[in-house]
């Protein structure tokens, strides 16, 4: 049982990084997309939307990862 | 109990759990894809694990305000099993005194009571349904009363999952261990206000004093027996089961549960 809590923890770092990772990507694409010298508008507003959608998923990773990570460090305190 | 399969324990892998329903969650929000299908996950997945993480938060609340009802109802689980126990030893009682009567008259060998030996038989039968399904009342209590912090503590457990896999069954799992830890012991109450005596009255007044009048003393009691004992039992956890179904839904069910929208574009 206690690989368990161990095998969740290293989950949770690894998506942890990939979402990191996917934010600077989704940043990254977006920001290309919409400095693209392509005068389409559709693509240019898939773009912005996907920074949008990067920048706030970014502030609740943060948020997210720092709550979540108190409130297991404090749990695994009561419960130790 | 294994300390390591302790409700508390539980908890501790639930919130990691919604930790990574929460990550997953903001991956989806941030996926470069513009996929509404799959984006759509982000903000839902994210909402579902802060749900499950106040769920389990509150796990230590909820498990003092069930007792804390259960006092303001004026019940506890001694008085119930008190009370059943009593009704068993009753009825055991009654089944000895007809079985006796039976072997009585039997080997009596009287032929004048041959038209008892069926009712009697039949009705010593009965006795015995009657005490298995209170035994099966009183086995479904210690099991809850033993269970119910470990059945909550999956129920979250299963709210907790990714991509709402257990949400439903977690639900039901919480609200029917609630409902049931709190409901149950008022049977006895239920079973009394219901036929507005203590069903130990009614046995007590099945006096079994001349074998003339054996027949219709049985027939005369069969009916109220089968109400207390059969109908208002399965009545009353019949109520229990859709009050838990109801509270379930609410639970687990896929309507808003934040009061704060999270996808804010």
């Amino acid at each position: 049982m206690a690989g368990i809590v161990e095998f969740v923890q290293n989950l949770d770092t690894q998506v942890t990084e990939v979402a990191w990772s996917i934010f600077i990507l989704a940043w990254a694409v977006g920001w290309a997309l919409r400095g693209s010298p392509i005068p389409i508008f559709r693509v240019k507003r898939t773009g912005q939307d996907l920074i949008e959608d990067a920048i706030l998923a970014a502030f609740w990773i943060a948020l997210g990862t720092t709550v979540f990570s108190l409130i297991t460090y404090i749990a695994s305190q009561v419960g130790a | 109990m294994n300390s390591e399969y302790s409700p508390f324990y539980i908890l501790y892998i639930a919130i990691n759990i919604s930790a990574l329903t929460y990550v997953l969650g903001s991956l989806f929000y941030g996926l470069p894809i513009p996929l509404y299908g799959l984006k759509k996950w982000g903000p839902k997945m994210m909402s579902d694990a802060i749900y499950a993480a106040v769920w389990i938060n509150i796990y230590g609340f909820i498990i003092s305000f069930l007792n804390q009802l259960q006092t303001m109802l004026g019940i506890n689980w001694d008085y119930f099993y008190n009370l059943l126990v009593n009704l068993e030893v009753q009825l055991f009682y009654l089944m000895t005194t007809l079985k006796s009567i039976y072997y009585i008259v039997i080997n009596a060998q009287l032929s004048a009571a041959a038209t008892l030996f069926i009712p009697l038989l039949q009705f010593s039968a009965f006795i015995t349904d009657i005490i298995l399904l209170i035994q099966f009342i009183i086995d479904l209590g210690i099991f809850i009363q033993n269970s119910y912090m470990l059945l909550i503590a999956i129920g979250v457990l299963l709210i907790s999952l990714p991509f709402r896999m257990g949400k439903g069954i977690g639900g039901t799992l919480i609200s029917s261990s609630m409902v049931f830890y709190v409901g149950l012991p008022y049977l006895p109450i239920f079973m009394k206000n219901m036929t507005g005596m203590y069903p130990q009255v009614q046995l007590q007044s099945i006096t079994i004093n001349e074998l003339s009048t054996l027949v219709e003393t049985i027939v005369g009691i069969i009916p109220s027996l089968i109400i207390t004992f059969i109908i208002i039992p399965i009545l009353y956890i019949s109520i229990l089961a859709g009050l838990s179904i109801g509270l379930g839904n609410t639970i687990g069910g896929t309507s808003g549960r934040l009061p704060f929208p999270l996808d804010l574009f």
